[in-house]
């Protein structure tokens, strides 16, 4: 079954619970509810065959109230199809672990959580993975400074984009 | 005669292994609650590495965050490079010349051949059969003389960039290339003879560290370390990339999951690596390098000279920046411990939004527990070996 089939059948059972469907350059991504999105992966674990966790990608958007974008990105050893589902969290929104679905689950969501401070639920051990306890905020969001004095050179190092309006997500 | 007493009230010990511990790859912690010899829990703790390259690579142009990926594994830059290429060049749509296509296969498979022989070198190291380490590393200096020749780095190359590679290729290229082609075939024979029937190299790695299949693919294992346990995936095969669909090569693969298993499908591997670089070799196509699209790359130097046109764009480039349009690209490739990719979120500015690296150290090191606890404390050695870890890329 192909993708595009695939997410039909997930829009034919989902409903408005998929929120966006996105195609670009050959990939298929989808975006979901946080509230369905467990049950939602076990359906492609189960139904679909999407046996391999390839990746959990967290990006951080500090204007929106749920600030972080995290991306699932699976794949199919059967039938070598990858698939990204997307969900907004972050704020008062804490996605539950897929950590019973696929064990890869445990490392990758740590290290979202450190490095974006996103809580998970029924996470089986939510702790910091690559930086110490004790650090003070997460590294990757946007508005951790990558140094601690910003050197002022006099002139704008801003950049406009030629492909239109940006979103004002980038804070500088 | 004294009555013997057997003292039934022991507790269990905790002991750390590493971060200062050389059979551990660099800084990686484990911390291991012992029972006698036995492991009854295994935590790996890890961050000691930790640089922040991702953060950084937001921080910098696409062309400067192509340095940082060299320093993710780096024992394996070129295909880092290849890697987080290949996600730029699908993000922009750009076509790369065929030249360079296939120039990037050799370089891949080279690069791969010198993550494995630092492999087996440093795995046979950490179970005792030390001359392992001096013929392995006598072969990677040839190949790093000839990444030395391309590049001008050893180590840290930045060779292959987006729209093909940075320059062209040494004249002394394809000759060596010959030579490494003649020369190891019979040096991996002689590490098969020294490993492959040697009794101890069987007791220490048979049976030892084994992950089923089923296990395997929950962990989110990739490369030689899930191929050991007997599942069939190679990226090359599987997504092929760099036009992989056009060689003739196997895919070795284990069946016990083992660490003898991965050490087999390893070796086997380096000999198809080598069965690649023939093919990609013998039918070197004639050409340009790089792309002549210069609104991403930069022009040659003659045209900059001469032409007007080029001056802008080579300004443009080098001043400000190579800007491809909104949007999320991620291309996998089989590098030498796993499936790696680089998924880069661009905002339609200069820098990229987010960078995120598909490490495949750090997944396959997250299922060390399941292939040592219940087994001695020499055995977690020999699984670390066998899982092929770098430090670098896990922490990152």
């Amino acid at each position: 079954m192909s993708i595009p089939e695939i997410i039909e059948k997930l829009q034919n059972k989902y409903g408005d619970d998929i929120l966006e469907v996105t195609e670009f350059r050959g990939d298929h991504w989808v975006r979901v509810n946080p509230d369905i999105h467990y049950e939602l992966m076990e359906m492609l674990f189960r139904e679909f065959d999407f046996n391999l966790l390839s990746d959990i990608v967290g990006v951080d958007y500090p204007r929106r109230e749920e600030r972080t974008e995290i991306i699932y990105n699976l794949y199919s050893l059967k039938t070598h199809q990858r698939i990204f589902v997307k969900i907004r969290a972050g704020g008062k929104i804490a996605p539950r672990s897929v950590s019973d679905i696929w064990a890869t689950a445990d490392w990758l969501e740590r290290e979202v959580f450190d490095m974006l401070g996103v809580q998970f639920t029924n996470h089986p051990d939510l702790r910091r993975i690559l930086m110490r306890d004790e650090f003070p905020g997460h590294p990757l969001r946007k508005d951790f400074k990558l140094t601690s004095d910003e050197v002022d050179f006099g002139v704008p190092i801003r950049t406009k984009s030629p492909y239109g309006d940006i979103e004002e997500d980038r804070l500088e | 005669m004294a009555e013997m007493t057997v003292d039934t009230d022991y507790k269990l010990m905790e002991i750390n292994m590493g971060p200062q511990h050389p059979a551990t790859h660099g800084v990686l912690r484990l911390k291991l609650l012992l029972d006698g010899e036995t492991v009854v829990k295994c935590t790996p703790i890890i961050g000691y590495l930790h640089t922040g390259i991702e953060k950084t690579m937001e921080n910098k142009t696409y062309k400067q965050a192509l340095t940082c990926t060299d320093r993710i594994d780096y024992l394996g830059p070129l295909l880092n490079n290849l890697a987080y290429t290949l996600s730029i060049e699908k993000l922009i749509e750009l076509e790369v010349p065929e030249k360079a296509v296939w120039a990037r296969v050799i370089l891949a498979e080279l690069t791969r051949l010198n993550s494995h022989l630092v492999w087996v070198g440093t795995h046979a190291l950490d179970i005792g059969a030390m001359s392992m380490f001096f013929y392995a590393f006598r072969e990677r200096e040839v190949l790093l003389k000839l990444f030395e020749d391309c590049s001008g780095q050893r180590m840290m190359c930045s060779y292959i960039t987006p729209g093909g590679l940075y320059y062209e290729l040494p004249d002394n290229f394809e000759d060596a290339v010959r030579n490494i082609l003649r020369t190891f075939p019979s040096m991996i024979d002689e590490y098969e003879d020294l490993l492959t029937n040697n009794q101890i190299w069987i007791n220490r790695t048979k049976g030892v560290g084994i992950i089923s299949a089923e296990d395997a693919i929950n962990h989110g294992l990739t490369g030689p370390t899930l191929r050991g346990s007997g599942v069939n995936y190679d990226v090359r095969k599987a997504n092929p990339y760099c036009d992989y669909e056009k060689f003739q090569f196997e895919v070795p693969l284990g069946s016990t999951g083992d660490c003898y298993d991965r050490y087999l499908c390893r070796i086997e591997e380096m000999r198809q690596s080598l069965k690649i670089i023939q093919q990609a070799i013998d039918g070197l196509p004639e050409g340009q390098v790089r792309s002549d699209n210069y609104k991403y790359v930069l022009p040659p130097r003659v045209k900059v000279m001469k032409g007007m046109e080029y001056m802008i764009h080579e300004f443009k480039l080098v001043a400000h920046g190579m800007i491809p349009p909104r949007g999320e690209a991620y291309v996998p490739i089989e590098s030498g411990k796993g499936e790696l990719g680089f998924y880069i979120v661009s905002d339609g500015t200069k820098k990229p939004y987010r960078v995120k690296v598909r490490p495949p150290c750090f997944v396959n090191l997250s299922a060390i527990h399941k292939m040592v606890e219940g087994k001695l404390i020499a055995d977690v050695i020999a699984v670390i070996g066998s899982i092929d870890i770098v430090l670098g890329e896990i922490d990152r």
